[in-house]
């Protein structure tokens, strides 16, 4: 009788279990967000280099941010790749430059550098897109390691060097990211530019252990403070950064991104530190910033460790109303998810939602807080990388060569590892940089391009299957700048309202996200759309239908 | 101070409490350290030999303002350091097959490539040596290292808790274990394990600390806060509690003390972030490739003199003593392999340079006393272990020693008495007891001498000499 039960028994185990696997592969199917790596056949042929010729010189592995952005106004997203130059030692036949490429629709890429004379050879680090002349096109600025560069978009598809008039060139600082800003309401966009450390060839730091050779890393070179400047209006910009309250406080900054997170209707600037407490720059409403990030809990991890921040976020994770922050950091630490609870103080909720789930071995980048299913919350997107080339000579535990991380929210305040599951984009083995999203072929689905030190970009397509629905929703400022930079946008659909801004500057020193998508889940109508412009005007709209790309002008509504 | 400080650290060492039992609880500074700056501070053109050479010691020391800058100069380090690298492994290498069947050489080993982080090869010595004693800690320890580098929390839980299946009473494990499970996310479960940790080891800030991260995660911020405060009252130097004190309070809703708390935190974090600066400005590359090779030298000596070959176990000595002239675990246990050799004026040199190195170690004080008292230089013995009393007032060994000597040199016998009985006190042994029987004796105190040798011998009832000496003394009484 024994027996015949264990073998009756097995019997059963072996229908009910491929049923079950059965069950599981097409629940996430179903569901499943799937991202293909389709670089191949773009047509983006730009390779980054990061300068090096052995010397293993810092600036070396902070090596770029990229940026997402309409330049010709077609309606569809361009990319613009940074790149590095080579440093003192390393010899070039041709000296790499940046790279942009247009969009041509269905994942076709051409690339215009040329043509739009954007092809800076300086050291790139971090960029920002915006229209700061209010001139009705996006022009781009590039933080460098030397003097930094203002393209004006002459609206014809080209563009030209302003930096010298405009007056942002900003010194031969280690430029880090680069976020323009409303931050005194009057009409045109301000300049934050993030600095890194002091370094230059002769305070260099050859680094080894066990000898063998590494990079140095941010403590062993002086902090310095970031910069900002004052948009005069006249196409010229002014430093503020002292009358401000932003040169009181020195860091090593990384990335950044301006927000309003206590909902009082200015823009505050988060900037992230390498290995230092990260900043919070509370913004008084006229351009005034004093620094919370320790007093609102943003300043370090839970217990009080800094971090080796590198990219960061915003997106309200949890649907709540209020802008939460998502940030990288260095290998060794997990990735971070501060939760914003009121507007003032912030927790960090990593370890109970699971955010930092795969991320603890790498050293991690760009990210982006992005909805890729469509379901109505935003999923997490995490670029990873060493920054030592040869770490595996002296702690073989880590990887120079790693996959990315893809966190997909469940929808209850938590987020699962999906990136085994989420196709052949997220086993890309490399090291990468810079992540920026946004919605590349107009599915209606959002894409992502990630730049990679010393390789191929990737670039990868959403082929999630679902029935979803969305809606894109592009900002036109008229009293406000044009591109409605700040702007806080709530859609309300049914049971679920989200909210989220319009950033100049995000993820690590990249750009991206100037049209605001958000997922709609299986609701078949938008009740109402609120969008409370920069300096507090307000419009609504009610019953707008879904799965369609929007214009909402200030004052106006829905135009063409 | 500081240089004791490294001293008693070395010699931790050196005694096989693996460094990588420190690995967890400070895992960020050794992570700052793998990232940060390792800086081959030697001068241009300085002579590096594999194997270094004595003469040479001092102008491989750090040296500050020098950096080596030039690509040809960094290739000179390089090949230096693999060249000291490479005759470590040889001389482990020679080990494992001096003793096969012998998990020391293989633990030696793994500790080695663990060192130069190759947790590949290190692990494949590590479970060699576990095969052949699966009850080894440091083994436990050190894999439990790797798996937390990847992220395997609950593997390195594992390798902890046999730890602690063959030493129930082993510090840090539960507070390693405690924190592992925050970071999976197991709350309550660590506080189980920290108040384990607690239990073994009071006076530890960081689990008091970690304890209250614990009840924080759970929102429990009344005994959060207890917790971070019993924390800074062991440490009032622990940033991390400070900063939990700032968050609780917050939550709290007191205001005024999650200000004071902020401010104490940014005070504790700036003065640990300068340290933190400095100690990477001193590190010195070579010379901690030449320490942690010395280090394995000593315990490969170790080896081979306890195996009775002890012309191998000076050779490796004296070349861990030219790598790391400061290494104090090396020249004690050479200092002591002289003086057992019968070569007592080199173990006097040794210690008189321990000595000239301003450095005041426990077991320096006690090997030089007992030196001292072997050459009849009963003076310098006596100021040693004055001395030992001094540094380590809560070990017997001081006092047990003086107490001996005056008792051999009929010296200050009312003083070796009340020293006996503070030996007896600290610890109650069979050993101490019989000392401070002798003392009895000696000072006329025949029921106190009885008394005394009743306790030895109901300690050690098999110890015949004990036996001896209670009926002698019954007898005499």
């Amino acid at each position: 009788m024994i027996g015949r039960a264990f073998v009756s028994n097995r019997g059963r185990a072996a229908v009910v279990v491929p049923m079950l696997l059965c069950a599981l592969a097409c629940a996430r199917t179903d569901g499943a967000i799937v991202l293909s790596n389709v670089t191949k056949e773009t047509g983006v042929t730009f390779i980054h280099t990061d300068g090096s010729g052995g010397q293993r010189y810092i600036v070396e592995t902070v090596c770029a941010g990229l940026a997402l952005f309409d330049y010709d106004n077609d309606g569809d997203e361009d990319i613009y790749f940074l790149n590095g130059a080579p440093l003192k030692g390393t010899k070039v036949s041709k000296p790499p430059t940046n790279a942009l490429y247009r969009n041509d629709g269905n994942f076709k890429f051409t690339d215009v550098t040329k043509e739009a004379g954007v092809g800076d050879t300086g050291f790139a680090l971090g960029v920002a897109a915006a229209d700061y002349d209010n001139d009705g096109d996006l022009d781009i600025y590039i933080n460098n390691y030397g003097p930094n560069v203002l393209y004006r978009n002459n609206g014809d598809g080209t563009f030209s060097d302003v930096t010298a008039e405009a007056g942002v060139a900003n010194g031969d600082k280690v430029g880090a990211a680069a976020m323009f800003l409303d931050m005194d309401k009057d009409g045109d966009l301000d300049l934050f530019v993030g600095n890194y450390v002091i370094f230059t060839y002769e305070n260099h730091s050859p680094q080894s252990t066990n000898g063998i050779p590494m990079y140095a890393g941010p403590m062993d070179y002086p902090s310095r403070p970031n910069d900002l400047y004052r948009n005069n209006g006249d196409g010229t910009f002014t430093n503020v950064s002292i009358e401000s309250g932003i040169a009181a406080h020195k860091g090593s900054g990384m990335g950044g991104v301006c927000a309003d997170y206590d909902n009082d209707g200015d823009t505050d600037i988060r900037i992230l530190n390498d290995v230092d407490s990260d900043f919070l720059f509370e913004n008084d409403g006229t351009g005034k910033f004093e620094e919370v990030g320790l007093l609102s809990g943003l300043a370090y991890n839970m217990h009080g460790k800094p971090m080796g921040s590198m990219g960061v976020d915003c997106g309200d994770y949890d649907n709540d109303g209020w802008l939460d922050f998502f940030q990288t950091s260095y290998n060794k630490e997990t990735t971070l998810l501060y939760k914003n609870l009121n507007g003032k103080l912030f927790e960090d909720v990593t370890l109970a939602t699971g955010a930092g789930e795969g991320t603890y071995p790498h050293v991690t980048w760009g990210t982006g807080l992005v909805d890729f299913d469509n379901d109505g919350d935003k999923d997490i997107f995490v670029a990873c990388g060493h920054i030592q080339d040869n770490i595996e000579l002296f702690d073989n535990t880590g990887t120079y060569l790693v996959e990315n991380i893809l966190l997909m929210n469940t929808g209850d305040g938590k987020f699962v590892n999906v990136s085994k599951e989420s196709g052949d984009g997220m086993k890309v083995k490399l090291s990468s940089r810079g992540a920026v999203f946004d919605d590349l072929d107009g599915d209606g689905d959002i894409d992502a391009v990630i730049l990679n030190s010393r390789r191929e970009p990737t670039i990868l397509r959403n082929d999630s299957q679902n029935s979803n629905h969305w809606v894109r929703i592009r900002l036109r400022g008229v009293k406000t700048n044009r591109d409605g930079v700040g702007a806080r946008v709530k859609v309300t659909a049914g049971d679920l309202a989200q909210i989220d801004e319009v950033h100049s500057g995000r993820s690590y020193q990249s750009h991206y996200g100037m049209c605001l998508h958000f997922g709609l889940g299986k609701r078949e109508k938008i009740d109402r759309i609120k969008v409370r412009w920069i300096g507090g005007g307000v419009d609504v709209i009610e019953n707008v239908a879904v799965d369609q790309r929007l214009t909402i002008t200030e004052g106006k509504g829905v135009t063409p | 101070m500081e240089k004791r400080g490294k001293a008693i650290r070395i010699l931790a060492v050196a005694l096989g409490l693996c460094a990588a039992t420190a690995f967890f609880f400070s895992l960020k500074l050794l992570l700052n350290k793998a990232s940060g700056p390792q800086v081959p501070r030697v001068p241009a053109g300085t002579p590096y030999g594999g194997t270094a050479r004595a003469e040479e010691e001092e102008s491989s020391r750090p040296t500050e303002g020098l950096s080596s800058s030039s690509t040809e100069e960094s290739g000179h380090v390089e090949e230096g350091i693999a060249a000291v690298k490479n005759e470590e492994f040889r001389v482990v290498e020679k080990l494992i097959r001096d003793f096969p069947g012998n998990e020391n050489p293989l633990i030696i080993m793994g500790e080695m490539f663990r060192s130069r982080g190759d947790a590949v090869e290190a692990t494949k010595y590590y479970e060699r040596a576990l095969k052949i004693n699966p009850r080894r800690p440091e083994a436990h320890v050190a894999l439990s290292e790797f798996c937390i580098k990847e992220a395997n929390f609950a593997e390195a839980i594992t390798h902890w808790r046999k730890v602690l299946e063959v030493q129930p009473q082993a510090q840090l494990m539960n507070g390693y274990i405690g924190e592992a499970l925050l970071m999976l996310n197991k709350p309550a479960e660590a506080i189980e394990a920290l108040e384990k940790e607690v239990q073994v080891t009071p006076y530890s800030s960081r689990s008091y600390c970690l304890i209250g991260q614990a009840y924080q995660q759970l929102e429990e911020y009344d005994k959060a806060r207890e917790n971070y405060e019993a924390s800074v009252k062991i440490n009032p130097e622990n940033s991390d509690a400070y900063y939990g004190l700032m968050t609780v309070c917050t939550k709290l809703g007191d205001r005024d003390k999650a200000k004071e708390y902020s401010e104490s935190f940014r005070r504790v974090k700036a003065e640990a972030r300068e340290e933190l600066k400095a100690d990477k400005v001193k590190y010195d590359d070579i010379f901690e490739t030449q320490k942690r090779s010395a280090l394995t030298y000593v315990r490969a000596a170790q080896i081979y003199r306890l195996n009775g070959n002890v012309q191998t176990a000076e050779e490796l000595l004296n070349q861990a003593a030219r790598l790391d002239p400061e290494n104090v675990a090396c020249l004690l246990e050479l200092a002591s392999l002289y003086r057992k050799n019968g070569q007592q004026t080199k173990a006097l040199e040794i210690h008189a340079k321990i000595r000239g190195m301003a450095i005041e170690d426990l077991i320096d004080l006690l090997e030089f006393g007992a030196l001292s008292v072997d050459l009849q230089q009963f003076e310098d013995a006596e100021k040693a272990f004055r001395k030992a009393i001094e540094l380590a007032p809560q070990s017997p060994s001081g006092y047990q020693k003086l107490a001996l000597l005056y008792l051999t040199i009929k010296k200050e016998l009312a003083e070796a008495k009340g020293l006996a009985e503070k030996a007896v006190a600290l610890e109650e042994t069979a050993i101490n007891y019989s000392l401070l029987s002798r003392a009895c004796i000696m000072n006329g105190d025949g029921a106190g001498a009885l008394e005394a040798i009743r306790k030895a011998l109901e300690l050690e009832p098999q110890n015949r000499e004990y036996q001896r000496y209670y009926d002698l003394i019954r007898r005499m009484n």
